[in-house]
């Protein structure tokens, strides 16, 4: 695993570069432009291609013919599928660290400590919804290929960020429970959710003939 | 004990079928599996390292079933080269060893880094500045660098020039000077096989038509010129295949039933293939 | 050790090598109680299948001109006279048959050859 691990960062470390850069900008021009109200644009970007990172990483192992290559080596088929799983949740961990600390360590030095919950409540959510895409897609990816997943991917993304944005700005003014249970409930959900798309792509992938 | 033992293995693909195919590998041998595009070699080496499913049959790798849970395991044992390079273009030697220290358990950095310069392998290009050959010489290099017992090689020679392709020849049958070390290669190259094999097979059209060993098919069949009058009196069960022309026949004949007085030269088995597989 | 191995030849490889082992084991050129490569290593150096030097050595084990220990190796046994007689005899008839089949070939009469025989062996 530690191998195929490394090899994943390689990629990412080729391909990925310019993403990580962007995301560092978005997050730089939204503090130092004082432009709070807009924060949640500066955050989409970051987290949503963080997290994935792991469906971009499948469709260049088509490119390479990795998937063939891989099957001769000494690793488990379901080690294939989780790696790229474990990829999601560091990629999605770095994301939101890039995106958190520096925001709350701006906020609270600005005298903003009031705003620090909801804007924490803007970056879950697109977290909680972005993960909810990957773990969806994961499986589409594995069992179709990254070409017809891809159709799918622009249509069902664009569905779950609209509709994920929209109830983030619902929540914070209607919101009749503690936006931390409801934060929490949905880490949880998600978490849930993200472990059987892992078991639905492993058995995908074992079938697959290579 | 054999390295590998396949036993009436089947697998269809629309058009084609592997039909009920019997093989084994002796340990400490070289065999070399010989066949047409399309034949089933391939297809063959991929159900072996159970990479595609099979219909039906059983196949058994250093002494384990390949479906078994702990195959993966043996992986480590068996060193493969396929025809297609599949590493992520980027990667340089170094971050190669990097990734298969820590894939394989026996991996040796100085064996690989040996062996790149025995291949004259460039340490410091990106994988996707290799020409083809180099790319066969990167995988070459890899599977020969974690100790393995059985190497199973899919037209590892392809792409390379002659030079090289006796020196990876060469490694190959280096390889196999320990008695436990086994080799399947697969490849059109036929006059690199008669160098090292010690067993081969046909394929032709997913069925197997001949397994044997090389040496006793230069004693059992010989090439024979002679008028086509000649070549035709003989029995047909003598006679493989002939090849006629206005000047004369030539022909494949066991020897036994060579006619007295015929000029009989040793076969090639490129040609013994051609004619096997045209009747 | 000297083996050339002719791949033209319609002699089989492995009777090639036991011949050319045999050779110089009545030659003296191998001398008794001398180690024989290993069959793998002879095999890869000579570029031919391990199936065939095996069966050349076992040929030569057979015959008394060599013995194997197991897990050491192959040995040149010691020189049996009575089958270097043997060999020698064999030699010796074929090139009378020989020199008889040329005879006979050019007109030269049975009583003839021997004469010449004769003459030779008074030189």
């Amino acid at each position: 695993m530690k191998g195929l691990l490394i090899k994943e960062f390689y990629v990412i470390k080729k391909y990925f570069r310019f993403v990580f850069i962007m995301s560092a900008a978005f997050i730089a021009f939204a503090i130092l432009g004082n432009n709070l109200s807009n924060i949640g644009f500066a955050l989409t970007y970051p987290i949503m291609i963080g997290s994935l990172l792991p469906i971009s990483l499948l469709s260049y192992d088509e490119n390479f013919k990795w998937n063939t290559y891989a099957a001769a080596l000494p690793v488990p088929k379901k080690s294939h599928v989780t790696v790229k799983y474990l990829v999601e949740i560091i990629c999605t961990a770095a994301m939101l660290a890039l995106c958190t600390i520096p925001i709350v360590i701006y906020l609270s030095i600005s005298g903003n400590s009031a705003s620090v919950a909801p804007v924490l409540i803007q970056i879950s959510v697109r977290a909680v919804a972005a993960v909810i895409s990957t773990a969806i897609f994961m499986p589409i990816v594995f069992k179709f290929g990254s070409q017809k997943a891809r159709l799918m991917y622009i249509l069902l993304v664009a569905i779950i960020m609209s509709v994920s944005v929209g109830l983030s700005s619902d929540f914070i003014k209607t919101i009749s429970f503690e936006p931390r249970t409801a934060v929490l409930t949905a880490v949880i959900l998600t978490a849930v959710l993200y472990v059987i798309s892992w078991r639905i792509s492993i058995k995908i992938y074992e079938k697959r003939d290579m | 004990m054999n390295a590998i033992e396949i036993k009436n293995l089947t697998k269809s693909y629309g058009s084609f079928t592997l039909d009920g195919l019997n093989l084994a590998l002796p340990t400490g041998c070289i065999m070399g599996l010989i066949g047409e595009n399309g034949a089933g070699k391939s297809t063959t080496i991929k159900l072996i390292l159970n990479m595609i499913h099979r219909e039906s049959g059983s196949i058994t790798v250093l002494g384990h079933d390949n479906t078994s849970c702990n195959f993966d395991k043996v992986k480590e044992d068996i060193g493969v080269v396929l025809d297609e390079p599949g590493l992520p273009p980027m990667l340089k030697a170094s971050e190669i060893d990097r990734i298969m220290k820590n894939i394989y358990k026996n991996w040796s950095s100085h064996d690989f880094k040996s062996y790149l310069d025995k291949l004259s392998v460039p340490r410091n290009k990106p994988f996707k500045d290799f020409s083809r050959g180099m790319q066969m010489k990167m995988g070459i290099a890899i599977a020969l660098s974690h100790g393995p017992k059985l190497l199973i090689l899919d037209e590892a020679t392809s792409g390379l020039d002659p030079v090289i392709r006796d020196e990876v020849i060469n490694l190959f049958g280096e390889f196999t000077r320990d008695e436990n070390h086994s080799v399947l290669i697969s490849s059109h190259i036929i006059s690199d096989l008669e160098k090292i094999c010690d067993y081969v097979a046909f394929l032709h059209n997913g069925k197997l038509i001949l397994c044997e060993e090389m040496n006793l098919l230069y004693e059992e069949y010989c090439m024979a010129m002679a008028s086509s009058d000649i070549i035709n009196s003989l029995p047909s069960s003598a006679v493989i295949g002939k090849r006629e022309t206005q000047y004369g026949t030539e022909a494949i004949i066991k020897r036994g039933y060579a006619p007295s007085g015929i000029k009989t030269t040793p076969i090639d088995i490129e040609k013994l293939f051609i004619f096997m597989s045209r009747s | 050790m000297l083996i050339l191995i002719d791949n033209k030849s319609c002699l089989p490889i492995y009777d090639q090598i036991y011949s050319a082992i045999k050779e110089q084991i009545l030659s003296g050129e191998l001398k008794e109680g001398e180690a024989l490569p290993s069959i793998r290593n002879l095999a890869k150096d000579l570029r031919i299948s391990v199936v065939t030097t095996k069966r050349a050595y076992d040929e030569l084990e057979r015959e008394g001109f060599i013995y194997t220990i197991s897990a050491k190796g192959s040995f040149v046994a010691q020189k049996n006279l009575e089958l270097i007689r043997e060999e020698n005899l064999k030699k010796i008839e074929e090139h009378f048959s020989k020199a008889h089949s040329l005879a006979k070939c050019c007109g030269v009469s049975d009583d003839e050859l021997i004469e010449m025989l004769r003459i030779i062996i008074a030189e």
